[in-house]
């Protein structure tokens, strides 16, 4: 039988050029990573299926003890031709109730956790992304 | 005007900790987020990155 969990899109602040504040949301989720036995402190990820892979800030693995520049190094490219350094690492992610093994790069320069196709979408059976009702659906 | 994220508008481009939809931890960055919660030894607060207000995000 499938095993479907969903989350609710997270309103968050756009102040539009003249100025009104509205509410924007994005498919962020809670998660957590686990490492060595470790549990770490949750935090907000990005659902995002323009990313190949997983990209985290590095200070999410740091608190867990992970010794970042022990990964294998690579750069990642995104929009502006901006390239950043990250290292991988084969890490516990947390959704909900359910754990998985996979591997994250983590970055310095990274801020918002992103969840990406390899590592993440490719953990799923499908993800449903329902824009009218805000809701992201993942079936196992 | 209200919104349902008008408790995150004093925190642009700030990591904050959210228990229950309010802050209750904030800083520069996810390290000092954490030492606060050390200090009230909140496990369970979820930390998020407040985006700027005046842009859409494409990563």
């Amino acid at each position: 039988m499938a095993t479907n969990f969903s989350f609710n899109y997270l309103p968050q602040p756009y102040k539009d050029p003249k100025g009104n504040i509205y509410d924007i949301y994005r498919p962020l989720i809670p998660a957590r990573l686990s490492y060595n036995h470790k549990i770490g402190q949750p935090f907000y990820a990005l659902v995002d299926s323009g990313s190949d892979k997983n990209l985290f800030p590095a200070a999410l693995a740091i608190m867990l003890g992970v010794n970042i520049k022990k990964g294998a190094s690579k750069n990642i490219t995104g929009i502006g031709n901006a390239t950043l350094i990250a290292y991988t690492h084969s890490i516990t992610l947390y959704i909900g109730t359910k754990s998985f093994k996979t591997e994250i790069d983590f970055s310095y320069d990274q801020q918002t956790p992103l969840l990406g196709r390899n590592g993440f979408f490719s953990l799923f059976r499908e993800i449903k992304f329902s824009e009218k009702v805000k809701l992201v659906e993942f079936i196992i | 005007m209200t919104t349902k994220s008008s408790h995150l508008l004093d925190y642009e481009n700030k990591w904050v900790a959210l228990s229950k939809d309010k802050v209750i931890a904030s800083g520069k960055t996810i390290q000092q987020v954490q030492k606060k919660l050390e200090k009230i030894k909140d496990k369970s607060a979820i930390l998020l990155k407040v985006l700027p207000f005046n842009a859409t995000y494409s990563p």
